[in-house]
């Protein structure tokens, strides 16, 4: 496994990003971030890996819980029997 | 009476065919849908709101908002895209209706920031990696653990496929913003995946 050394704004922007998650930087700084991670290549390689990740996973599809299948069912069949309306 | 699940859902392969049963209110019909749709529109729904309960709910508001609307519609889009599309709108009106405000951001003095750990290099292309069912459920509930600015960016981009305006537009938020709460998801789920992709339980 190997690592990588960042660039000292690289660095900065990384551990302003990694700050308390739910908080939202004002405009200017939004600014300055979106331009590093469009010209950084250590920021966009970070982020390739992991939509590379991504478009597989979006491929999965977990099953509807069966209750919730029966409870939508009857949502949208108003209470109809199994060949009604046919 | 024949369960849901053994019923002849082929009767209903055909899109037009669909529509004419759904219209007609026909349980098959409806059951069909379910099978063919309700899936995925439940992942979304569960990972934009992040709740299971939340998730019920908007599947229902959303499928009983189709269902009374199924008259009117055109085809102008598929199916499945229109569903996705009043899914989707049912979960973020849940979203605005709950969302605390987003929390300002105090800047800090320089020199105070904690500094970041290093990018460690997945070994080789994560694309080589099989999605095994451990990983799958390791991101799921990483996405699941994320903020929920951060989460509601993931889904809309990286796994619905939003471009970065649409997904902007949604969330009513500017395309910087959207870019930068992306970034911060993404290497969220670095971190979280890195021992799993690595094979190193040290991780990021
Ligand atoms: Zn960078």
């Amino acid at each position: 496994m190997q690592t990588t050394v960042l660039s000292p704004e690289c660095e900065h922007i990384r551990a302003l990003l990694l700050r308390s998650p739910d908080t939202e930087p004002d405009a200017s700084l939004l600014q300055r971030i979106a331009e590093h991670l469009a010209t950084c290549p250590h920021c966009q390689a970070a982020e390739a890996d992991v939509t590379t990740l991504m478009a597989q996973y979006r491929l999965h599809e977990p099953p509807l819980p069966a209750h919730l299948e029966a409870r939508l069912l009857d949502c949208m069949c108003g209470g109809q029997k199994h060949g009604e309306g046919q | 009476m024949l369960k849901p699940w053994e019923t002849d859902l082929a009767v209903y392969s055909d899109e037009g065919e669909l529509l004419t049963g759904l219209r007609r209110r026909d349980r098959l019909a409806c059951t069909c849908l379910l099978k063919r749709f309700a899936p995925r529109l439940y992942r979304l729904a569960l990972q934009l709101t992040g709740s299971a309960d939340d998730a019920e709910d908007v599947l229902q508001e959303g499928l009983i908002q189709a269902c009374s609307k199924i008259d009117t519609f055109e085809g102008r889009s598929s199916l499945g895209s229109w569903l996705h599309r009043i899914v989707l709108n049912a979960a973020l009106m849940r979203l605005r209706r709950k969302s605390p405000p987003v929390v300002p951001w105090v800047e800090e003095p320089e020199g105070e920031t904690v500094a970041p750990p290093l990018l460690i290099d997945w070994t080789g292309d994560p694309g080589d990696h099989v999605l095994s069912q451990e990983l799958q459920a390791v991101l799921d509930r990483a996405i699941l653990a994320l903020p929920e600015t951060l989460r509601t960016a993931l889904v809309l981009r990286d796994i619905e496929g939003l471009s970065t305006e649409e997904a902007a537009t949604a969330l009513r938020i500017s395309e910087a913003a959207l870019k930068v709460r992306l970034h911060r998801a993404r290497l969220a789920l670095r971190a979280t995946l890195a021992p799993y992709v690595t094979g190193d339980q040290a991780g990021g």
